[in-house]
């Protein structure tokens, strides 16, 4: 597992939790360009000063800056009851508080041991995982042993940046081990992807200084305050590094105040702009109202059953939305932004538009347990079902990447189609669950035809979800399993007593251990 | 015919010993008798993304047979979209020109007809009989540039069903080899021995291996006749679990009914989950196959599809025995050619359909087909929108008379007017002013005749676009100054 996830260069067409509500737009846009010029010269003269007060407190802050050794194993999501190798890796930390460490959640994800080092330390301590959240990939950790904590040094939490305003990237890069800084220029900052999850949008702070492997998880550094976590890179251009900012920070620590880390939650609509006259007069908005159109509510999302397709969304906690979707007061920030910043249970209201009349709606924000599916995940064991040596299991992103990474690029429309839209679960269905290999045995040669599609229903049941269909194949007495998938008329047809005895077989040949 | 009510095969051998030669007209074909021609053919498809327009012009060179009454046997595949056809004689220099007259997709076949009556004058016709020999050798004959007529060695190995240069229906075909390396374009394929007619090579591949046409469905194709379909696809049914659940016996043969097309000859005669037992007095076995007397295991298609007049279905009713419900039932089936009513995306070859369009407001509505999509390149199943590709893949037939074609905004052409939705494409549009939508037809009638003052498109994913009536031919306008598109549609 590397140290650090490369940004990727061309934004998957993945189901971003903004942008599954609407197009990503940028936070903020660039200032003028004089007003760049003018931030660059002052920072040009602050710079002197700047690395006065850094020099000043280098030390301080090499004895809060960490070195984390991580030996980790994932499980294999094509085999899910096979674990991948071990691999060894290292990443960055600092110390927040007396006994925390934070660093990025991808660089202890699928841990299975983990040590660290201050500098001048000759001794590794064990590390352990008190809180990680994958969703905005910040992990936050401790070391048992308080000798570790000797002579050591807390940094603290500043403020997001100026634009042009230089940071110092602190850590471990390349796998050396004495600490390194490296300077860069702020130059953008961006609602953007987190490529741990692959779907998670939060503020990102971009920077042109080099953000290496190890880097991960060090702090990024002004007027000697924490500005950011450095987490991962483009490869775009060379030397364009990002930081996770404080807001985001603070939104972890905040979550885990109660000792449970409960993550973002998510309106769950999609909206289209007003640009358009017509369309404004066909739903009789007045001309001095801006805002944005709701056209679809997702089913479990905090917004189900309290908006419509066809509101006109006029202000979010009273205040204005543009009819491009950004906040009128700064015409820079995504409404969605607002949302992004509560927590499960917070209000989240909105000035509306329906039918022609004005009105208001409140709901309490709440996360989307579909979205568990779409975010890419670590240190857990993939659930499945073996019946007659056909495999089952439940449509997520690793499993879509893993089945990509065998060849299957051909054929699976039916699975893919639906993991993009997360419109295709039927009521009280809660995931997909797809028949997706097959552990080759005399039982299941005439099985291909239905590979790789999404199962609909067992003797007439609509299946749920993965254990739904397990309780099903467990509970039935039926002499014949009859299982229909999506798009298929005929269904396939399996004798439960000859698939028991052949997965006896198939278990011990193909070695399956446990589930 | 009193073919299909004969069980043995003893008779059958006997019978075709007896009749093949009343039907072979088994005339030789040697390198002077002037029957193959060298075709040029120039051909212009059309765009499939931006269906206004149209691609580079390309030449096709291919094999032409002349068949007699001023008329040329070539790949249908040559001809599609074209904007001239040349044929040159063997030892001469002299071009003459021709048009199309007619054209199988699913054979893979056209019959082109000189212009010049006196183009014909020194040809000799080809006569295609009704046998074929196989497996035997035979000669590839072909002409090529200026040379003289050259010939080469092929093996004929077998005959079996599938679909042509992706046709739609299964049709019988010669599986040949080669150690020459051959083109595949229309070639003569005669017998060493004897010199007659054995089909036209179509497709020649990099292993060695190739396909004819054979000579009886050539003949039946010249006869000016079409080809029946079956109207149903099936599964084979292997798997005893499967087998014991449709209440079949361990020794029963039989495949399962798995697709029917609305408006063919199984609609109304077969249903989704029949067993298919015995065709034509002809036990099927659970792989689909039965034993031909000649040809040996041949697919159940055959029984349908075969136009060998010794054994040709074509105009009879065709006896059936399937397993319905766990009850033997006999039926009978007229055979119809391929319903294309019941397709709803197209797919293989283009069987010369235009891609159509209809512009509305600058927004560019189209009707799925697989050419769109494969427009989008090589790694055109990642491009393109998951759904479409979703709906192609599963859903190319109609599941009842009933469904419509799939109509998507493919693209919105950038004007001030329509500034709302210019990042809008490949979405399936679900309706107009609240009425599903069919068709591109349906679509244009709708729009015209609508009294309301606005007109209210819906996406499958609840996007919706939005202008007054009055804006659709204004903002048309517009567009197709802006972007030089001659029509506000091409149907």
């Amino acid at each position: 597992m590397p140290a650090i996830s490369e940004k990727k260069a061309v934004t998957p067409n993945i189901m971003d939790s903004n942008k599954l509500m609407q197009k990503q737009k940028k936070i903020l846009h660039y200032p003028s360009l004089f007003a760049s010029t003018i931030l660059f010269f002052i920072s040009l003269f602050l710079i002197p000063l700047g690395a006065e007060e850094s020099r000043q407190s280098i030390d301080e802050i090499r004895k809060s800056v960490v070195q984390i050794r991580v030996f980790s194993q994932a499980k294999d999501p094509f085999s899910p009851w096979m674990s991948s190798g071990i691999s060894a890796s290292t990443g960055s930390g600092f110390l927040i508080s007396k006994n925390r460490i934070l660093t990025n959640a991808h660089v202890v994800s699928n841990a299975k041991f983990m040590e660290t080092q201050r500098n001048n330390q000759t001794e590794w301590y064990e590390l352990k995982v008190l809180f990680i959240a994958h969703d905005c990939d910040l992990a936050l950790l401790e070391v048992s042993d308080p000798e570790f904590y000797n002579d050591s040094n807390y940094l603290e939490l500043g403020t997001l940046p100026e634009l042009a305003s230089p940071v110092d990237i602190v850590g471990y890069p390349i796998g050396g081990n004495k600490i390194s800084v490296s300077r860069g220029i702020v130059s953008r900052i961006e609602q953007s992807t987190y490529a741990h999850s692959q779907i998670d949008s939060h503020l990102v702070v971009q920077v042109d200084a080099a953000i290496n492997p190890g880097n991960s998880g060090g702090p990024a550094i002004q007027n000697g305050k924490v500005v950011g976590v450095a987490f991962q890179a483009s490869t775009k251009g060379e030397n364009i590094g990002y930081i996770i900012p404080t807001a985001v920070i603070q939104h972890f620590l905040k979550d885990i105040e109660d000792g449970i880390y409960h993550g973002y939650v998510e309106l769950g609509i999609q909206t289209q702009s007003s640009f358009s006259e017509s369309h404004r007069q066909f739903y009789g908005i007045p001309n001095t109202e801006e805002g944005v159109f709701v056209t679809k509510v997702l089913s479990q999302g905090s917004a189900d059953g309290h908006l419509k397709p066809g509101d006109y969304l006029t202000a979010i906690d009273g205040r204005k939305i543009g009819r491009n979707g950004n906040l009128l007061e700064s015409n820079s920030i995504d409404f969605l932004e607002i949302v992004d910043n509560k927590f499960a249970g917070e209000e989240i209201q909105f000035d509306l538009i329906r039918d022609k009349k004005k009105m208001k709606v409140k709901f309490a924000a709440k996360k989307m347990p579909q979205m568990e599916n779409q975010r890419a995940r670590y240190g857990m064991n993939y659930d499945y079902l073996v019946f007659g040596g056909l495999v089952f299991q439940t449509v997520n992103r690793d499993l879509l990447e893993a089945w990509s990474k065998n060849g299957q690029t051909q054929g699976g429309s039916l699975l893919v189609y639906r993991f993009y839209d997360a419109t295709t679960l039927s009521v009280g269905q809660s995931e997909d669950v797809v028949l997706y290999r097959k552990l080759p045995h005399p039982i299941n040669s005439n099985s291909d035809f239905y590979l790789n599609m999404v199962v609909e229903s067992l003797n007439g049941v609509r299946v749920k979800n993965l254990n739904h269909l397990k309780e099903l194949v467990e509970s039935s007495k039926e002499k014949t399993l009859r299982i229909q998938f999506y798009g298929i008329q005929l269904p396939m047809i399996m004798d439960r007593e000859e698939a028991e005895r052949a997965d006896l077989e198939i278990k011990k040949s193909y070695h399956l251990t446990g589930n | 015919m009193p073919f299909f009510k004969l069980n043995s095969k003893l008779t059958f051998v006997l019978l075709l010993l007896c009749i093949g030669p009343i039907f072979g007209k088994s005339i030789p074909v040697v390198p002077t008798d002037n029957s193959i021609l060298q075709v040029k053919v120039t051909v212009q498809y059309p765009h499939f993304i931006q269906p206004w327009r149209f691609k580079n012009p390309e030449v096709r060179q291919s094999t032409g047979i002349y068949v007699g009454d001023q008329k040329v046997l070539i790949p249908a595949q040559a001809v599609y979209f074209y904007t001239s056809i040349e044929i040159k004689k063997p030892d001469s220099l002299k071009v003459f020109t021709a048009e199309l007259e007619r054209l199988d997709p699913d054979l893979g076949l056209a019959i082109l007809k000189f212009n010049d009556l006196n183009a014909a004058k020194d040809l000799k016709p080809v006569t295609f009989p009704s046998e074929i020999f196989l497996p035997g050798t035979a000669l590839v004959m072909e002409s090529k540039d200026q040379r003289s007529l050259e010939e080469k060695k092929i093996r004929m190995i077998r005959l079996d069903m599938d679909s042509y240069s992706s046709g739609y229906t299964e049709l019988p075909y010669i599986e040949v080899q080669s150690e020459d390396k051959l083109d595949g374009v229309g070639e003569l394929i005669v017998d060493t021995t004897a010199r007659i007619p054995q089909g036209i090579l179509y497709q020649f591949k990099e292993n060695n291996m190739g396909r004819v046409i054979p000579s009886f469905a050539i003949q039946h194709f010249i006869e000016g006749k079409s080809f029946p379909f079956k109207g149903f696809r099936f599964k084979p049914l292997i798997d005893s679990a499967t087998r014991n659940y449709y209440g079949l016996r361990k020794d029963d043969l039989g495949v399962l009914v798995a697709e029917i097309y609305p408006g063919s000859s199984a609609d109304g005669i077969l249903q989704l989950e029949d067993v298919l037992l015995e065709v034509a007095n002809f036990k099927i076995d659970p792989k689909g196959y039965f034993d031909h007397p000649k040809f040996g295991k041949l697919n159940l298609s055959y029984l349908f599809h075969n136009t060998n007049d010794n054994d040709s279905p074509f105009e009879k009713k065709i006896k059936l025995k399937v397993f319905r419900n766990k009850k033997p039932v006999s039926l009978e089936m007229d055979l119809k050619p391929l319903p294309e009513s019941a397709i709803r995306i197209p797919y293989g070859n283009s069987r010369f359909q235009t891609p159509k369009y209809l512009m509305l407001a600058g927004l560019i509505f189209q009707e799925l087909s697989e050419q769109y999509l494969t427009e989008h390149g090589n790694q055109w199943r990642n491009r393109v929108n998951k759904e479409l590709l979703y709906l192609n893949d599963f859903y190319r037939i109609k599941r009842n008379a009933n469904e419509g074609k799939i109509v998507f905004l493919s693209q919105v052409l950038p004007l001030s007017g329509n500034k709302a939705y210019h990042t809008a494409n490949q979405m399936i549009l679900k309706t107009m002013n609240g009425i599903q939508i069919q068709s591109l037809d349906q679509l244009q009638t709708l729009v015209k005749e609508s009294n309301s003052p606005y007109i209210h498109f819906v996406t499958n994913d609840g996007f919706e676009m939005i202008f007054k009536k009055e804006e659709i031919q204004k903002l048309n306008a517009e567009a197709k100054q802006s972007f030089q598109i001659q029509k506000d549609s091409n149907f």
